[in-house]
Formats: structure tokens, C-alpha cells, sequence
């Protein structure tokens, strides 16, 4: 199943690269060649760089490079891009782990809680979560800038960046706390939004699984409600929730973007962006290449987590 | 049967009745029709130039709307300091005297200090970089999220349904090609991806937009109706159909889709809301629509260029709160919706 979807995911990246209007030698030949240059010098370029092939052709040597995890040069500062990547992966990596744990971490009680519970408080709860799935990010986080940075209102994260001046300098306690307090609104961004829907998941799932007879029968031996709440109820209702970890990492990806170029952290989403604006293209078709082999992997994941999670599952792949 | 009684008794009818009994719903469906009012009629709420005037002999009937050449160098305020009623010379004004692109250099007071300036008496909701009127940008910006937003979900609703009815009746093979098709648009992160062919490809205008948003977004309805095809197609009423000699398409068409319509209106009416998002999330990275119309999401990017200095929190908070409204309503809409379709949800 993987190996057809890895196809269609470099086919269409492909694709995207082969996008840019006329010929890629256009762009290629903005710098290193005069606007002058002779038939024969455009038909070299082009034979140096395998242009004159067939499409199909030219699609399979760039496959054979991407197996080997080469993805060729970034036009903007002729490093590699593998390198570049590699620069900027464990930032945004450390982003999106953080904001999922976090919105996991709020989302999982709060969803059990509003589907246990009813009153004032659980409509309240609903209401705000709400709220939050239908704010836009790169909205709250203007916001969430002009009240705690811009030296406004209160004068309490840092503006920009992931460390501040002399970081290289600092001992390790200092350097954690300094990472902290630079991630505190960035990853708040990027998780409120996943906090919503997964709350609204666990909620829906313990509800269903609260009115079933298994529940009603341990309720009828006198167990306590905590009891049937965390021991019965929970551990079925909390399957779907957790396969959509791998499902939620496209929009944490996406989302990237936006908190990377607000809060100036030079992550991949920031990385992706640069490239599309300089139109990098060996760059885009790298990130986006990565991007969804990752997403790809991380869906995957959610399958054997599924299994894990639900003997069921288990015992049918067993079998 | 009566026409109203047949209404009384239709399916649509049905759905408006569950619907009206939900406050909440109502409240969206209330702030949307608001919005659609404020699209269709921008220039009459806000224009630079009046709904109706008479000056110089002349009546001009909705030069808001035709900009005559008599006209071209006026704009409301300057009509208003010239306007002789003594001739029996009149003005109908916009409810707001600015128009979206109406520069500080075009009004009629020149303040000390630099655009964006804060909210006023003069501009209700402050201006932007240029002095533009932020009340009026948001008006005329409603026009643009609505149109993107339907537009994108008519063109992946229409892929969706297309794709998922003929994978969920035929099987098979093609079955299994729309399965990875769609398999593989899910694992490309979508605003990724749209922002790679929108950069890439150098075009900024509302019709790639729309377009390319249709085009990655049409999974979620796919999987939808081929699930609902996979179901329905087992069903005796099909069978039914097929003895009497029905076509496929017929089959389709007459009896499998409308029967899938509800879940799929459901997930049109969120995706509208996911369309406005992604179009406002673009304009804000400066790869929306162009310059100078107006959009919500270019004024939040404006806001985040002056976040310290001035600290522009109007340019923040107006806009974004439009797109949240907005993105709300049509959320809220669609809950509703799906609760009226599937009283079963109901507790």
C-alpha cells in the first residue's frame, strides 16, 4: 500500500516542479548565464542537465536521486538541500511534538470530562473549544503578539526567534529556560487548534461507548463511577483518538508555516515558505517530498498504534 | 395535494423545521444572511462615491456602482463641501464614505502623523498602512472569502461525488485508483501544498485559488459518497431499479446520490468554512488575491508588520474577528444541519 502512494507523492511533486510557466531553464539561467546567450551555449545548459530528455525520463533520474536522499542544490545559496533540511527539521520537529503532547494533554481530560459531566460548565467548555477550532492562527497569533511582546499591553515572550542573544554561552539550565520561554506562544498557536478537535473526539467516543451495556453492567456490580470511567470507559473510547495522531500531522505541517514565518523561528515551515517566495524549485520538491514521505510514515505509525492500542486489531493481523 | 402542503411534507421542509429549533443555528444562519447582505451590497455600504446624487443639473442614479465620467474626481466628501441644496442639488451617502482603495491622499483630512491611524469618529475601525478605511476594506473583503469559499467547495463537492459514486459502484479497479488518489492528496499537507503551486506557478488571482483548493480538498467528500454508495447500492430499492431496467448512470443519478446528498451538504457547509480559512491563511502570506483588493487576511498581515510600532491592534482585531464570525457561523450552520438530517445524533 505504501509503495503506490510513494509513487503518486513523487509523481506529483514532480509535477509541482514542472509547474513554473515556460521552460525551467528560464529560471535556471537567471543568474549563471547573460540574457545573450548563444543557441548553442542554452542547448549545453540543457543537455548538462538532462532537459533535453523525454519527461518521463527525466522523472526517473530524479527518483533514483530522492531514493538516495539527494535532492540537489537550493538555488538561493547553492547549499545542499539535504543540509538545509537537516538544519531546519529538529525546530520544527520540537514545535509540532510539543504542540501535539500539549493539545493531547488538555484535549484527552477535557474531552472525558464534558462527556462525564453536565452543567454550566461542560456547555461553557464546549462552546470555548468551539470557539477556538474556528480562530485562525496566524489571527491569535497577531494577537497573541500584540498583547505579550510587542512591549503594548504586557511585555512577556520574546518577539521573534526560538533563543535569544548569547545562547551558545548560556549553561544548560538557563539554555532549556530560555528555549521555554520562546516556545510558550508558538506552540500554543500551533496546538489550540488540534486541542479542539481531539477534545471533540474523545468527547464523542466516550459518549458512545458510556451508553453501551458493558458500562451499565459494571455500573449495576457497584462500581465506583471513577472506576467505570477510567477502567471501562476510557481505555475503548480513547482508540479513535489516537489514530488521529498520524492524521493531525498534515495540518500541524501546514500550520508550521504560518507560526514559523510569525514568530521568525527558521523551521521547515519557514524553510518551505522562503523557497516558494525565491521559487527554489529543488528546494520545494525537497521539503515537499519530505513532508509527505513523513506524513506517510506518520500514518503508519497511527496504524500500529491502533493495534497497540485495540487487541481486536491484534488478533486479525495474527491471524 | 396543495403546493404548500407537498412543501409542508418535503424533505427540505423537514430539515428547516429541525433547524428552526435550534437557537444556536439560527443565531448562524442569521450572521450569514448578514454577510451574504454586506457581499452583495459593499458599494452601497461603503463607496467613496454616493448611491445617488444631483449636482450640476445632473441627477446620477448609483455612480457607486457605474462610475460616470462627470463624476470620476469626486468622492462623497468633496460633493459634500460643493453640494448647493439652494439649486435643489441632493445626496444619498453610503453608510460609510469611503471606498476600499481611498487612499489618506484622496480625503479630505490630512492629519500629522502617519497612516495606520486608530480608530476615530472619521474612520469607525481605524485605516491601514495607506489610510485606507479598515471598515471598508472588511465590507468590500467579504466578497472575496464568500465567493473563494463557494466557489472552491462547488469545484471539490462536484470532484468529490463524481469520483466517489463511480469508486463505490463500479469497484475494483476503479475503486482501487481512486482509493490511492485519494490516499495519496491526503498525506500532502494541504496549505503546503496550494501555497507550492500558487508560488510556484506566479499567478495571483482569485481563480487558481479557487481552483487549486478544489482541487487538493475533494478527498473527505470523495470517501463520504463512496461510502455512501458502497452502502445504498446493496439495497433492495436498487435492486428494484435494476430489474425495471435502469441504467447505471441512472442508477447513480436518480437513486444512489440524492440519498447520499445529506452528509455530503454537511461537509460542504464545513468546508466552506475550511475554504474562507485557507483563502485568508494565503492572503495573509501574501499569496491571496492581488493587490489592492481587499481581503481579510491582508489586513492581518499588515497588522503583524506594525505589531510593535504603532501596535496596530485595530488592524488585528476588526479583520480577525470577521473571519472568525464568519468561519463560526458556517461551522455552527453545519452542525446544525447534520443534527437535522440525522435526528439520531440527538440525545
Amino acid at each position: 500500500m505504501m509503495i503506490p502512494t510513494f509513487f503518486g507523492i513523487t509523481l506529483l511533486t514532480f509535477a509541482i516542479g514542472h509547474l513554473a510557466p515556460g521552460d525551467p531553464l528560464l529560471i535556471e539561467t537567471d543568474s549563471p548565464l547573460p540574457g545573450s546567450a548563444s543557441q548553442e551555449t542554452i542547448d549545453r545548459f540543457r543537455q548538462a542537465h538532462g532537459l533535453d530528455l523525454p519527461l518521463y525520463v527525466q522523472y526517473g533520474r530524479w527518483l533514483s536521486k530522492v531514493v538516495r536522499l539527494d535532492f540537489g542544490h537550493s538555488t538561493q545559496d547553492h547549499r545542499p538541500v539535504t543540509e538545509k533540511i537537516a538544519e531546519s527539521l529538529p525546530k520544527t520537529l520540537l514545535l509540532s511534538t510539543l504542540a501535539l503532547f500539549f493539545a493531547y494533554l488538555v484535549a484527552v481530560p477535557i474531552g472525558v470530562y464534558s462527556a462525564v459531566r453536565k452543567g454550566w460548565l461542560e456547555r461553557a467548555v464546549t462552546v470555548a473549544l468551539f470557539a477556538l477550532y474556528s480562530m485562525p492562527s496566524f489571527w491569535v497569533a497577531v494577537m497573541l503578539l500584540l498583547a505579550f511582546s510587542s512591549g503594548r499591553a504586557l511585555d512577556w515572550f520574546p518577539l521573534q526567534g526560538l533563543t535569544s542573544e548569547g545562547f551558545a554561552a548560556m549553561g544548560l539550565a538557563a539554555k532549556l529556560s530560555d528555549l521555554a520561554w520562546h516556545l510558550v506562544l508558538p506552540v500554543f498557536c500551533l496546538s489550540y487548534a488540534s486541542l479542539a478537535s481531539v477534545s471533540r473526539y474523545m468527547r464523542t467516543g466516550m459518549l458512545e461507548v458510556i451508553r453501551q451495556d458493558y458500562i451499565r453492567t459494571a455500573r449495576a456490580k457497584g462500581l465506583s463511577e471513577r472506576t467505570v470511567v477510567f477502567r471501562h470507559a476510557f481505555r475503548n473510547s480513547i482508540i479513535p483518538v489516537v489514530t488521529l495522531l498520524g492524521l493531525m500531522l498534515p495540518h500541524l505541517v501546514g500550520g508550521s508555516v504560518i507560526v514559523e514565518r510569525i514568530f521568525g523561528i527558521q523551521g521547515m515551515g519557514l524553510l518551505a515558505f522562503d523557497a516558494i517566495f525565491h521559487r527554489d524549485y529543488p528546494m520545494v520538491m525537497g521539503v515537499t517530498t519530505l513532508v509527505a514521505l513523513f506524513t506517510m510514515a506518520s500514518v503508519l505509525l497511527s496504524d500500529v498504534l491502533y493495534a497497540v492500542v485495540d487487541p481486536r486489531i491484534r488478533v486479525e493481523v495474527a491471524s | 395535494m396543495s403546493a404548500a402542503q407537498k412543501l409542508r411534507g418535503g424533505p427540505l421542509f423537514r430539515v428547516w423545521r429541525q433547524l428552526r429549533r435550534r437557537r444556536l443555528s439560527l443565531v448562524a444562519l442569521g450572521v450569514l444572511a448578514v454577510m451574504f447582505l454586506m457581499a452583495l451590497m459593499a458599494e452601497q455600504l461603503a463607496s467613496d462615491k454616493p448611491v445617488a446624487v444631483r449636482v450640476d443639473g445632473a441627477t446620477h442614479w448609483f455612480p457607486n456602482l457605474t462610475d460616470p465620467a462627470a463624476l470620476r474626481n469626486e468622492n462623497v466628501h468633496r460633493l459634500r463641501s460643493r453640494l448647493r441644496p439652494e439649486l435643489g442639488e441632493w445626496m444619498i451617502e453610503p453608510l460609510i464614505p469611503y471606498g476600499p482603495f481611498q487612499t489618506y491622499a484622496e480625503q479630505p483630512t490630512q492629519p500629522t502623523s502617519a497612516p495606520p491611524w486608530a480608530p476615530d469618529g472619521e474612520h469607525f475601525l481605524g485605516t491601514d498602512e495607506l489610510g485606507r478605511d479598515v471598515l471598508a476594506r472588511i465590507v468590500h473583503g467579504t466578497r472575496v472569502s464568500l465567493t473563494v469559499g463557494f466557489v472552491a467547495v462547488s469545484i471539490y463537492v462536484a470532484i468529490g461525488v463524481l469520483l466517489g459514486a463511480l469508486a463505490g459502484y463500479y469497484g475494483g479497479a476503479v475503486d482501487a485508483l481512486v482509493s490511492r488518489v485519494t490516499e495519496v492528496m491526503m498525506t500532502f499537507p494541504t496549505l503546503f501544498f496550494i501555497l507550492a503551486v500558487l508560488g510556484l506557478m506566479r499567478v495571483q488571482s482569485m481563480v487558481p485559488i479557487m481552483v487549486v483548493i478544489g482541487l487538493t480538498r475533494w478527498t473527505d467528500v470523495c470517501r463520504l459518497v463512496r461510502a455512501e454508495v458502497l452502502r445504498l447500492k446493496r439495497l433492495e430499492f436498487v435492486e428494484a431499479a435494476r430489474a425495471l431496467g435502469a441504467s447505471d448512470a441512472r442508477i447513480i443519478l436518480r437513486h444512489l446520490l440524492p440519498n447520499a446528498m445529506g452528509p455530503v451538504m454537511v461537509a460542504a457547509t464545513f468546508g466552506v468554512a475550511g475554504a474562507i480559512l485557507i483563502e485568508s491563511a494565503l492572503s495573509f502570506l501574501g499569496f491571496g488575491v492581488p493587490p489592492p483588493t481587499a481581503s481579510w487576511g491582508e489586513l492581518l498581515t499588515q497588522a503583524h508588520r506594525y505589531v510593535v510600532h504603532p501596535g496596530a491592534w485595530w488592524l488585528t482585531l476588526f479583520p480577525g474577528l470577521a473571519i472568525f464570525l464568519t468561519v463560526t457561523a458556517f461551522n455552527l450552520a453545519g452542525e446544525g444541519l447534520r443534527d437535522a438530517l440525522d435526528p439520531r445524533l440527538k440525545e
